[in-house]
C-alpha cells in the first residue's frame, strides 16, 4: 500500500510540474494521446508483473507484440480472414507461446531470462520473415470497424467520473453502514498504530466514510453535467461480428455547448476548501497549535516559492542572463524542486497534524485537499477530454487481474510460490503448473497489447514495431512495486508504473529538454524510485524488528536502543 | 607424552559460545598435542562443530581463551587460523569442480609472477602435497571428475600445502566408499607419523576405535570425559554421549494404538535406492525415528509425503495403496509434514500468519471453484492462534518477524486446520525455546489421543525417548532396529544408530 502511495506521488509530482511548466501538457489531445498509450504499456506491464511475482521474466514481450503486430494485417487485409477469426489466431499464438515458455522453464529446468530471451530473437525473426520485411498496415478500411478499439473514444472522463462517484458514494455507504452495525464501545479497529495511543480520548470521529458519501455525490453531479450535455456520440460500424451477434463500435465528440457548466461546477466546489480551511485549525487549537507552526511555515514558504518558479515560466526566454538554455534548465529545476518542497511540506503538515489532533484532523484534511484538487482541475481543460478505448480495455484487464491476484486461490499460489517456492510445494501447491499459469498470462496480455498497438499505429514495421516494450513493461512493474526477487506485487501499482513511464516520457518532450536525453532521465526516474523504495523498506523493518522483538519479550541489540523508546 | 612437562601443541580453556536462544559451548576444555590423533565425538549438537569452527576462525568464541604451544593467540579469521597452521577439512567437500587441482590445492592464495598466476609453481607446489596424501593425479585433472574420495585427499593436500600442524577433520568418511575410507586411514597414520596432529570428528565410533590416540566427548556443549588409548571402547564411548537422565519433562500416558493408518512396505527413497524400508504406524501411536544425521530420516519423510518420488515400493494410508507423485497427493489422503526447516520449506516468510496458515487449504476451502473463502481463512487462523497459543499481535502479522516457536506453531497450525490423519513431523522442536517444545509436545499428545498417527524425526535423544511409543532407528538409508517403549534406553538407540544391528 505504502509502495502504490508513492509512486502516486512520484505520478502527482511528474504531472502538476509539467502542468505548471507548460499549458501543452493538460491539452485534451495530449491527455487522451497520454492515457493511450499508457493503457497499452499498463496491459503488458500486468502481464509481466504477473510473472515477476513468480519470481521470473520474459523479455519476448516486444517480439511478441512485432509478431502479432504483422501477422494481424496480414491475416485481415492479405489473407481476408475474418475479424473474430483473425483475433482469436493471434491470441491463440500469443498462448501457444507462453505455454512453450512455461514448460521450458518448469519441465526443463531452463532459466527464464534464457528461454525468454530466445523468444524475443525468434519471434523477431519470425515476424521479419513472414513479412519479408516490409511494413504492414490496416489501410483505411477499419477506421470505422476494429481500429475504434484501439484510436475511439467511447465515452467522456466525466462519463467515467460520474461511475467512479457511484462507486465512491456506495462504498463509504456501505462503509458507514457496516460502522452503524457493529458500533461497539471500546471496539477501536484493528489500526491499533502505537503512534496514535495517546490520543485515546479522540474527541469525535468525524468519520471518513461521510466524507466519502459527499465527494462521491460532487463527482456524480459535476459527471452528469459533463455526460449529458458535454458530448456527441458518433455512431461507426460494427466493431467484430460473432455470427448473428455484431458488437456496434461508437466514438464521441466534443460538443462545445455545455462545456461550461461542469467548470462551473468544479470552480464552485473551490469553496469547499473553506470549511476545512476553519475546521482544522480550530481542532488543531483544541490541541495546541504550537507543533503546527514549523510544518506551516514550511508550507508557506513552500507556496511561495511554486508561486515565484511559475512566475519564470512567463518570463521570455532571453531573460536570463546566462541566454535562453540556462533559462530553460533554471526554470525547469526551480518549478520541480520547489514543487518537491511543497509536496514534503504538505505531507508533512498532514501527518503532524493528524498525529496532534488524531482522526479529527483527517476529515477536514481530506474534504479541503479534495475540494482543492477538483478546484485545480477546473482550471484545466481536462473536463473535456475523452476516454480512449484502450483505457476501458485496461481497466477491464486490470480488474480481471486484480480478482484473480487477490481474490483466488490462485493468485495467492502466486504470491506463495514468488516467495517461497519450496514452502508452496510443501503445502500441496502444484507449483509448476502455476508458473507455466504466470507465462501464459504473460504472454496472452502481450497479445492483446500487440493487437491495440497495431490498430493503433497503423504501420508495422516488423524490424521494430516493439522494440523495447519487454523493458518498458518491466520498467513499469518494478516502479510499480513488483520485486524481481518475486512475491511481491500489485496491479494497481503496475498500472500506475506504466503511467509514470508514459508520463515522463511525454513530459521531457514538452517543456523542452533535448530528446538525447530521454532515456538517460527516465532511467534515473526509477534508478531513483528504486533506491528510495529500498531505503523506506530497510528503515521501516528495522522498526518493526525492534518493535516485534520486545514484543515477543527478547533482549534487544543494544545498539538500536534509541528512537523506539515509548 | 613425554615426563618433561612440555606445552600442549594447542589447547582451549574455557572456551564458551551462545548463540540466539542456544547455548552452543559451555567452558569446554580441549588439548591436543603434537603428533596424535584426538577423536572428539557427541551427539548431533553436542557442539562438536561449533568447537572445530572456533578453531578454525570461522567463528568467533564468547569467552575462554586458545593457546598455541602455551601462548595465547586470537584467531579472528580463517586466515589467521591458516597462518598458526591449523586447517580445517570440512564434512561438505569445498572443492570447485571446474577447476583443476592445482588451482584448488591453491585457491585464494596463488602464487605469482609478474603479475599473472604462475603455473609452474603450481603444479610443482601441488605434485608434492598431493605425493604427501599419496594421490596419483595430475595437478591438471579437473577436480569434478574425481572420485568423492579422491576429493578428500585433495582436500588434505589442500591443507597440507599451507604446512598445516593441525588438521582438523569433520566427518571425513561420511560420503567415502569402505575403500576410499581405508585408503584415508593410511593417510592419517602416515601424517601422524611425520608429526602433524589431527582432530578427527566423527559419528562412527569403529573408525574412532581404529584411530584414535585419545578421545574427547562433548555432550550438550560441555566436556563429558576423555578416554585414553587404552580405554577406547564402543561401550564407553556410548556410556559418555549419552550418560544423563531423562528428565520428567515429558508427561507421558501410555497410548492405545488403533488400526494401522500408514504403511510402508519396501518403500525405496531415492537418497537410499537400494534400501528397502518396511514400518507401520497406527492410529494414536506416536512414533519416532532416531539416527544420525545423514542416516535418511529426512529422505523418508519426503518420499511419504511425495516431495521425492520413490524409487519403488508402496505406501498404505488406511489400507489403501496411495500413489505420491506429489505433496498434493499426500495431502490429499490425509498426510501432513511438517518440514525440517520451516523457513525454507515450511513458511512463506513474507506473507501474514493468516497466509501461511490457510495455504495449505486454500484449495479445500474454495468458492466457486476459484475464489479464495476470506471467511474460512480468518475462521482456520483465529481457531489455530487459539489453540496453539500463537503469540502474535493479530492473524495479519508478517510471519518473518515471530519468534521461531511461534514460527513452528504456524507451520503445525497449517496442517491443524486441515485435520490430517498421519501427521509427519521433522525436528520438530528444533531452534525453538523450551515453553514452545513443551506446547508441542502436548500436542503429539493430543493428537495422539484423537487418533492421529504421530512420526516424527528427532535428533535429540532425550525427545526421542520421551515422547516415542515406539521408535524405528536408522543408519546409512535403513531401518537397524526397531524397540518397544521398554525397550528404549540411550545405549540402545546409540547402539543402532552408529551401525550396530546386533542389539535389535
Amino acid at each position: 500500500m505504502n509502495k502504490i502511495l508513492g509512486i502516486l506521488l512520484l505520478l502527482v509530482f511528474v504531472c502538476v510540474g509539467t502542468t505548471l511548466l507548460t499549458e501543452k501538457f493538460v491539452g485534451s489531445t495530449n491527455v487522451e494521446q497520454l492515457l493511450r498509450y499508457s493503457a497499452e504499456y499498463g496491459i503488458i506491464g500486468i502481464g509481466v508483473g504477473l510473472v515477476i511475482i513468480t519470481g521470473g521474466i520474459d523479455l519476448s514481450i516486444g517480439s511478441v507484440i512485432g509478431l502479432v503486430g504483422c501477422l494481424l494485417p496480414m491475416l485481415l487485409v492479405d489473407h481476408g480472414w475474418s475479424v473474430p477469426a483473425s483475433l482469436a489466431a493471434v491470441m491463440l499464438l500469443s498462448l501457444v507461446i507462453g505455454l512453450t515458455h512455461g514448460l521450458l522453464i518448469t519441465r526443463m529446468r531452463l532459466q527464464p531470462f534464457i528461454v525468454t530471451l530466445c523468444g524475443l530473437l525468434v519471434y523477431r525473426g519470425l515476424a521479419r520473415w513472414i513479412t519479408s520485411d516490409q511494413t504492414k498496415g490496416f489501410g483505411s478500411d477499419f477506421n470505422d470497424s476494429l481500429r475504434l478499439l484501439a484510436i475511439g473514444k467511447p465515452c467522456s472522463v466525466a462519463f467515467l467520473a460520474m461511475l467512479a462517484g457511484v462507486g465512491v458514494t456506495v462504498w463509504s455507504g456501505g462503509q458507514l453502514w457496516r460502522l452503524r452495525q457493529n458500533s461497539q464501545p471500546g471496539d477501536r479497529g484493528p489500526s491499533a498504530d502505537p503512534g496514535t495511543q495517546d490520543n485515546q480520548r479522540s474527541t469525535f470521529t468525524l468519520p471518513v466514510p461521510w466524507i466519502g458519501v459527499l465527494v462521491g455525490l460532487l463527482l456524480v453531479v459535476i459527471g452528469s453535467s459533463r455526460f449529458w450535455f458535454g458530448y456527441r456520440i458518433d455512431i461507426g460500424g460494427t466493431l467484430i461480428t460473432l455470427g448473428p451477434i455484431a458488437i456496434p463500435g461508437w466514438s464521441t465528440t466534443v460538443a462545445e455547448r455545455g462545456l461550461a457548466m461542469p467548470k462551473q461546477l468544479m470552480s464552485l466546489s473551490g469553496w469547499g476548501v473553506l470549511p476545512g480551511v476553519l475546521i482544522l485549525p480550530g481542532v488543531l487549537s483544541l490541541r495546541g497549535i504550537k507543533p503546527m507552526l514549523l510544518p506551516l511555515a514550511a508550507l508557506g514558504v513552500a507556496a511561495g516559492l511554486v508561486w515565484a518558479a511559475t512566475g519564470l515560466v512567463d518570463q521570455p526566454e532571453d531573460w536570463f542572463w546566462w541566454g535562453k538554455n540556462w533559462a530553460r534548465t533554471w526554470r525547469i529545476v526551480s518549478v520541480f524542486s520547489s514543487l518537491g518542497l511543497l509536496m514534503a511540506s504538505l505531507a508533512w503538515f498532514g501527518r503532524r497534524a493528524v498525529r496532534v489532533a488524531g482522526e479529527a484532523a483527517i476529515a477536514p484534511l481530506v474534504l479541503t485537499s479534495v475540494c482543492a484538487v477538483l478546484w485545480l482541475l477546473g482550471q484545466t481543460p481536462l473536463g473535456q477530454t475523452l476516454v480512449p478505448a484502450p483505457l476501458v480495455v485496461l481497466m477491464l484487464v486490470a480488474a480481471t487481474a486484480a480478482v484473480f491476484l487477490n481474490q483466488t486461490i490462485y493468485g495467492r499460489y502466486l504470491l506463495a510460490l514468488g516467495n517461497n517456492e519450496e514452502a508452496a510445494r510443501f503445502s500441496g501447491i502444484n507449483t509448476d503448473r502455476m508458473v507455466i499459469l504466470a507465462y501464459v498470462l504473460c504472454s496472452l496480455a502481450a497479445g492483446l497489447g500487440g493487437i491495440l498497438f497495431a490498430l493503433d499505429t497503423n504501420s508495422i514495421q516488423p524490424s521494430s514495431h516493439g522494440n523495447f516494450y519487454e523493458l518498458y513493461a518491466i520498467a513499469a512493474a518494478v516502479l510499480g512495486g513488483c520485486s524481481l526477487r518475486g512475491g511481491e506485487g500489485t496491479v494497481l501499482g503496475v498500472v500506475i508504473g506504466a503511467a509514470v513511464m508514459r508520463v515522463l516520457y511525454n513530459s521531457i518532450n514538452l517543456i523542452g529538454i533535448p530528446s538525447q536525453l530521454e532515456f538517460a532521465i527516465i532511467g534515473l526516474v526509477i534508478l531513483l524510485g528504486v533506491i528510495a523504495d529500498e531505503v523506506v523498506k530497510r528503515i521501516a523493518s528495522q522498526h518493526r524488528q525492534s518493535r516485534s522483538k520486545i514484543e515477543a519479550g527478547q533482549p534487544r541489540n543494544p545498539k538500536r536502543q534509541r528512537g523506539t523508546n515509548r | 607424552m613425554t615426563t618433561v612437562p612440555e606445552p600442549p601443541l594447542l589447547s582451549v580453556r574455557h572456551a564458551g559460545k551462545r548463540f540466539p536462544g542456544v547455548r552452543a559451548l559451555h567452558d569446554v576444555d580441549l588439548t591436543l598435542h603434537t603428533g596424535e590423533v584426538l577423536a572428539v565425538i557427541g551427539e548431533n549438537g553436542a557442539g562438536k562443530s561449533t568447537l572445530m569452527k572456533i578453531l578454525a576462525g570461522v567463528q568467533m568464541p564468547d569467552e575462554g581463551e586458545v593457546r598455541l604451544n602455551g601462548a595465547p593467540v586470537v584467531i579472528d579469521s580463517v586466515h589467521t587460523a591458516l597462518e598458526h597452521g591449523i586447517a580445517l577439512i570440512h564434512q561438505e567437500l569445498n572443492l570447485s569442480g571446474n577447476l583443476d587441482v592445482g588451482a584448488n590445492i591453491f585457491l585464494g592464495r596463488e602464487p605469482r609472477r609478474f603479475g599473472l598466476i604462475d603455473k609452474p609453481r603450481i603444479r610443482e607446489e601441488s605434485r608434492r602435497v598431493l605425493d604427501l596424501v599419496g594421490l596419483d593425479v595430475s595437478p591438471d585433472t579437473i577436480a569434478g571428475t574425481l572420485s568423492l574420495g579422491r576429493q578428500q585427499l585433495v582436500e588434505i593436500a589442500k591443507a597440507l600445502s599451507v604446512d598445516a600442524r593441525v588438521l582438523i577433520m569433520d566427518e571425513p568418511t561420511s560420503s567415502l566408499s569402505q575403500g576410499e575410507a581405508e585408503r584415508l586411514f593410511e593417510v592419517i597414520r602416515d601424517l601422524r607419523s611425520r608429526g602433524v596432529s589431527l582432530i578427527y570428528i566423527s559419528h562412527r565410533l569403529g573408525e574412532v576405535q581404529e584411530l584414535a590416540d585419545r578421545v574427547c566427548v562433548l555432550r550438550d556443549g560441555e566436556n563429558a570425559g576423555e578416554l585414553s588409548r587404552d580405554e577406547i571402547t564402543h561401550d564407553a564411548m556410548v556410556r559418555l554421549m549419552v550418560g544423563r537422565d531423562v528428565s520428567q519433562f515429558y508427561a507421558r500416558r501410555p497410548h492405545t494404538a488403533g488400526d494401522v493408518l500408514l504403511e510402508a512396505d519396501r518403500l525405496r527413497t531415492p537418497a537410499y535406492p537400494e534400501q528397502e524400508l518396511s514400518f507401520q504406524v497406527r492410529a494414536g501411536e506416536i512414533v519416532g525415528i532416531a539416527g544420525l544425521v545423514g542416516a535418511g530420516r529426512t529422505e523418508l519423510l519426503r518420499t511419504l509425503f511425495g516431495i521425492d518420488v520413490a524409487a519403488g515400493g508402496e505406501v498404505r494410508v488406511a489400507g489403501r495403496p496411495v500413489t505420491l507423485k506429489h505433496s498434493r497427493d499426500a495431502i490429499d489422503v490425509g498426510l501432513a509434514l511438517v518440514p525440517e526447516d520451516r523457513k525454507a520449506e515450511g513458511l512463506v516468510t513474507e506473507m501474514s500468519v493468516r497466509a501461511n496458515i490457510s495455504l495449505a487449504g486454500l484449495r479445500r476451502n474454495r468458492v466457486l471453484g476459484l475464489f479464495r473463502s476470506a471467511g474460512a481463512e480468518q475462521r482456520d487462523s483465529e481457531e489455530m492462534i487459539g489453540q496453539l497459543n500463537i503469540k502474535t499481535p493479530s492473524v495479519e502479522q508478517i510471519v518473518r518477524f515471530l519468534s521461531g516457536g511461534n514460527q513452528q506453531k504456524v507451520v503445525l497450525g497449517k496442517w491443524l486446520s486441515m485435520s490430517p490423519r498421519v501427521l509427519l513431523l521433522d525436528e520438530p522442536t528444533r531452534g525453538i525455546d523450551v515453553g514452545a517444545k513443551q506446547e508441542i509436545y502436548t500436542l503429539m499428545e493430543t493428537l495422539a489421543e484423537q487418533g492421529v498417527a504421530v512420526l516424527f524425526v528427532s535428533s535429540e535423544m532425550e525427545e526421542i525417548l520421551g515422547m516415542s511409543d515406539r521408535l524405528l532407528v536408522m543408519h546409512e538409508g535403513r531401518i537397524t532396529g526397531e524397540l518397544s517403549r521398554d525397550q528404549l534406553s540411550e545405549q540402545a538407540v546409540m547402539h543402532l544408530a552408529t551401525g550396530e544391528v546386533s542389539a535389535a
